[in-house]
């Protein structure tokens, strides 16, 4: 008899195809970062390795969105709610951080801590979830 | 929302692994439907209700707080 270890054959297979793309799209922004800065300053070919990122981060979110479409019920309940979760604090710290940085605080574009607390939640959301469900 | 699947998978002595299969859906998913921590949508229902060869209302009861909304 075949049975799920944990998520369904399919579920796992969407995730596992939108966690390659974001991991290429790291990759690819690393690379174009790299080349950008000490490279190609000067080149028109910068333009170009600063669009490679976006193509392959379009890549990974129409892959997170198959994964959404066809994922399991309770999967996908789960994944809304980290999502909303993220987009609320994201929602929150935005608009907060960009008024302290212009208020003096020592916020910088690189430094927003924006996305990395929409990240953060966005995982704690997923891992309460499936906690809440066991 | 109340509801049997655990007797009712019981006495047919299936799994929720095996029902997970059926239903195509995970495991989690299973027991969480069963424990009442998870309402499934009304299409799951209607196929769980079809699996066990009985209406929806005989597997799922509304509990009482969402008898009074």
């Amino acid at each position: 008899m075949k049975e799920y270890s944990g998520a369904t054959p399919r579920d796992q297979q969407n995730r596992k195809r939108y966690t390659w793309l974001l991991a290429l799209w790291a990759l690819v922004y690393l690379a174009s970062t790299y080349l950008i800065t000490f490279e190609l300053p000067d080149s028109s070919w910068r333009w170009i390795a600063a669009g490679a990122p976006s193509l392959f981060a379009i890549f990974a979110a129409a892959a997170y969105w198959r994964f959404l479409q066809n994922a399991d019920e309770l999967a996908r309940a789960i994944e809304l709610k980290a999502l909303a979760l993220a987009v609320a604090v994201g929602f929150v710290v935005w608009p907060a951080s960009t008024l302290l940085a212009a208020s003096g605080a020592p916020i910088s574009g690189a430094m927003n801590p924006t996305v990395l607390l929409m990240v953060a939640c966005y995982s704690y959301g997923v891992i309460k979830g499936r906690s809440d469900y066991r | 929302m109340k509801n049997r699947l655990k007797v009712l998978r019981a006495e047919r002595d299936w799994t929720q692994a095996w029902l997970a299969v059926e239903l195509d859906v995970s495991r989690q998913t299973v027991n969480a439907i069963e424990t009442g921590k998870y309402d499934p949508s009304l299409p799951l229902a209607f196929k769980i209700a079809q699996l066990f060869g009985l209406q929806i209302e005989e597997i799922f009861e509304a509990s009482a707080a969402s008898k009074g909304e």
